[in-house]
């Protein structure tokens, strides 16, 4: 990775390279070019021409649910308009901070053009440092100075743009249930360290839907690199979630957002990945090549360290790592020898669609069944949601409506743990 | 509650536990874990319904451990809950000095162990002399997995041809499928991410239908059934080993079982999924589908170094806005015919098998490359002469 400097960029091909843009000699000013270009390609729904004609507008909906987030304040534009709100899932980690400074910036740019903004903003972070496990802590602040310092960061910078940093919110972890001391009981029942971690995301997720869904928020935005959504396919793939892929990478529409499925039919926001064409390495490169002071403090190192262990092909797991460790460490070789394969993985996988209201053809057998589902034929089963985490699940036409069901990756995420914790949760 | 006891099996609660499941962490004795091995696959054949009565199907038998305990498990099965449906084995040889004669031997005592009928179908005689050892010879060890997967592929089709048969077995277990899913997901192919985890496929190419009926079984239990069954098999693995991409998959499968012995199912389970999600996947790659070669099913995939020079080249061709829709096009315009050579099920006017063998012929001038006569090993138990021409028939049929 380091060019001679007697190259000159193979884009401009005037200035001299000094970095790389996957495998071609580039300069500095191409390669944040490059990066900028690959993110904004995600932006289309937020160019303000797309917003005019979306419909969606913010109006925020008064907290009085039992969540214990402040209550948020109405966030309108500056000429009193409602426009679509936008809430942007901050991890404080490098490839987060890169997204939610392109965002803003985007934004800034839009009033200073238009004269208004096209969408309001937030930002939320969750703080989940008590609930990491030993060895991947699920932020990647160690210590707890320089997790405040960063959080002081992101106000200091964005609070203007975030309703005077009203929509700025800070959740704890604990706060996605009603006794903060509850949370801490729950995730000790777990039997292994991945469950516990797959728990601890799982809340982390119902905790920004919750919020989203209290703001009437119309996008959820995560900074996740092609890196970090591969790691997670495969993971996902490992722990029986296969079938919550399209939530994570495709077309989905948001259906998790609280802890017991409601009956509500307003429309979910909808989940976007702008990173998803960027590698981790490239995003830390753009920090460091950054003009604009994009440089740590600002963000935290990444979430989870990849394990020397799993780096090479002879390395030996045991039963204290978790599948998200294994996985970083995997795609870190990857990244490195065969980042084009790495990308395909991301691809691939947002191919991959939820059935709403059937399945696609193709699907063989279980065509069939749903085929006689739908005809109330007996064997047919009913489609449902997931208790725990609001994916799919294909339910008994025996078991009654009502009744609490589990999809198959939460049922393995509880295999092995403590009696009493499917009502804990 | 009764706390289970660690000195005692944890179904019977009488005898004295052997085994620590690796499926279920469950210690069991001897009889109880072969009774819950056996069991959870007649579960899997019952709720599936792969068999139909009455039915001949065949058993791609390799003489290694996992088709060993298939043909000892569907024996039993077969016998215990009379799903009246007759086993036959049939072996590829591949060709493979020092490993697949020495496993054809164990095959051929498994026929007789479980009196049941064995065909053996070769190379050699398929493929105008190219055995695996020759092709080897011929183009070095890189590569030379894929021109396994297609032979055998054929191999296995003609096999079953010969003996009337329109269901094959094979002895693909969970650590093989979820191995699958995860090269299919790095190699990103969509349209074996939706075969592959499905119980039995059945292929516009090829007139046989493949089941495997140990896809929920552990490779570990399968070791420890051959084990306490005191089976007759062969354990070497073939000499030319795997590639890259299914090794780097199998590394992380036996990671992934030593940190949660469940993810192996689980694995499985996503890839049953994904059968569900992908849409309009087109018609499957063809005759490029190996058969998970060598007999130790676990073969094929090439090399990772190979496939990221091919999507950096196509990443090139799409950011010069140069992308070619045609090829995707192309392939669903294809249509089924037979190869003009052979005869065998093809979409070109040479099958894959015959493209390949065109390849080698030319690169070393043979005198008479034409496939002679097939000639089948035969065991006393059963024995088949067939020649080409008949062959040839057979697959025209089709
Ligand atoms: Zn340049
Ligand atoms: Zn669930
Ligand atoms: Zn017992
Ligand atoms: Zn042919």
């Amino acid at each position: 990775m380091s060019p001679s400097t007697l190259q000159t960029c193979k884009r401009c091909n005037e200035a001299p390279a000094t970095t790389n843009i996957r495998t071609e000699p580039a300069c500095p000013a191409c390669f944040l070019s490059y990066i900028t270009h690959k993110i904004y390609k995600h932006l289309e729904p937020f160019r303000t021409r797309n917003l005019k004609s979306s419909g969606t507008t913010h109006k925020p909906r008064n907290a009085q649910s039992s969540t214990p987030t402040p209550a948020p304040a109405i966030s309108t534009s500056d000429d009193g308009r409602s426009v679509p709100f936008v809430l942007l899932a901050h991890s404080l980690g490098p490839c987060s901070t890169v997204m939610v400074d392109t965002l803003l910036n985007w934004r800034r740019s839009q009033i200073e053009r238009a004269g208004r903004p096209g969408f309001d903003v937030g930002i939320v972070v969750v703080d989940d440092r008590k609930y990491g496990t030993d060895t991947l802590p699920t932020t990647g602040a160690s210590n707890a100075e320089e997790w405040e310092k960063c959080i002081d960061a992101v106000r200091e910078k964005w609070s203007a743009d975030c309703n005077d940093g009203k929509n700025i919110w800070v959740l704890p972890l604990d706060s996605v249930y009603e006794d903060p001391a509850h949370l801490k009981q729950v995730v000790e029942k777990m039997s292994n360290a991945t469950s516990r971690l797959d728990l601890v995301n799982l809340l982390r997720d119902r905790l920004i839907d919750r919020l989203a869904d209290q703001q009437k928020a119309s996008f959820i935005i995560y900074g996740d690199s092609t890196t970090l959504l591969a790691e997670k396919t495969l993971g996902l793939t490992a722990k029986g979630r296969g079938a919550a892929l399209p939530s994570l990478l495709g077309d989905s529409i948001n259906s998790a957002t609280s802890s017991k499925p409601t009956t509500s039919t307003s429309s979910k926001p909808r989940k976007l990945y702008p990173l998803r064409d960027l590698l981790r390495h490239e995003l830390h490169n753009y920090i460091a090549l950054s003009p604009n002071g994009l440089a740590p403090p600002t963000s935290l190192p990444d979430r989870g360290k990849a394990k020397e262990l799993f780096k090479g092909s002879t390395a030996t797991a045991t039963k204290n790592d978790t599948i998200d460790e294994l996985m970083r460490g995997y795609f870190e070789t990857v990244e490195e020898q065969f980042p084009s394969i790495l990308s395909n993985v991301v691809r691939t996988a947002g191919r991959l669609h939820t059935f709403e209201g059937g399945f696609l053809k193709g699907a063989g057998k279980e065509e069939d069944e749903f085929e006689r589902s739908k005809k109330g034929e007996s064997g047919g089963r009913r489609r449902t949601f997931c208790t725990a985490c609001g994916g799919d699940v294909w339910a008994d036409e025996a078991k009654e409506d009502g009744e609490d069901r589990w999809c198959y990756g939460c049922e393995r995420m509880l295999l092995g743990a403590e009696d009493g914790v499917r009502q804990a949760i | 509650m009764l706390l289970p006891n660690p000195r005692l099996c944890a179904r019977c609660l009488t005898a004295r536990p052997v085994v620590l499941r690796p499926k279920t962490q469950e210690r069991l004795c001897k009889p109880c874990f072969l009774l819950a091995f056996e069991t959870e696959i007649h579960e899997t054949i019952i709720s599936t319904n792969i068999f139909t009565r009455g039915e001949k199907i065949a058993i791609g038998a390799s003489g290694g451990k996992d088709s060993t305990v298939l043909a000892s498990v569907l024996k039993t099965l077969n016998e215990r809950y009379d799903y009246g449906v007759e086993f036959v084995l049939l072996s590829i040889d591949e060709g493979i000095k020092g490993y697949r004669d020495d496993s054809l031997e164990t095959v051929k005592r498994n026929a007789q162990q479980y009196e049941m009928e064995l065909l053996i179908v070769g190379y050699e005689e398929l493929y105008g002399g190219w055995t695996m050892d020759k092709v080897v010879g011929q183009i070095g060890k890189k590569g030379n997995c894929t021109y396994c997967g297609v032979f055998r592929r054929q191999a296995l089709d003609r096999g079953a041809e010969l003996l009337g048969i329109k269901h094959v077995v094979t002895g693909h277990n969970a650590d093989d499928i979820a191995e699958t899913v995860f090269m299919n997901l790095l190699r990103g192919d969509l349209p074996r991410l939706h075969r592959c985890a499905h119980i039995t496929t059945a292929s516009s190419t090829s007139p046989i239908k493949r089941s495997k009926p140990l896809k929920y079984a552990y490779e570990k239990e399968i070791v420890l059934y051959a084990h306490h069954k005191k089976l007759d098999y062969f354990s070497t693995e073939c000499i030319y080993s795997p590639e890259a991409f299914r090794g780097s998959a199998r590394a992380l499968i036996k990671n992934l079982e030593k940190i949660r012995p469940s993810s192996i199912l689980d694995v499985v389970k996503s890839g049953e999924a994904f059968a569900a999600m992908t849409g309009d996947i087109g018609p499957p790659a063809a005759e490029e589908e190996g058969e998970g070669g060598c007999g130790s099913t676990r073969s094929g995939g090439g090399s990772m170094a190979a496939e990221e020079r091919r999507l950096r080249n196509k990443e090139k061709i799409v950011t010069r806005g140069k992308a070619n829709q045609k090829g995707a096009r192309k392939r669903n315009e294809q249509k089924l015919g037979s190869c003009v050579r052979c005869g065998y099920l093809t979409s070109q006017e040479l099958c894959k098998a015959c493209v390949l063998l065109d390849g080698l012929n030319k690169t070393v001038p043979r005198v008479e490359v034409e496939l002679e006569g097939l000639k089948t090993i035969t065991d006393g138990v059963q024995r088949v002469d067939l020649h080409m021409d008949e062959i040839k028939r057979a697959a025209a049929a089709i």
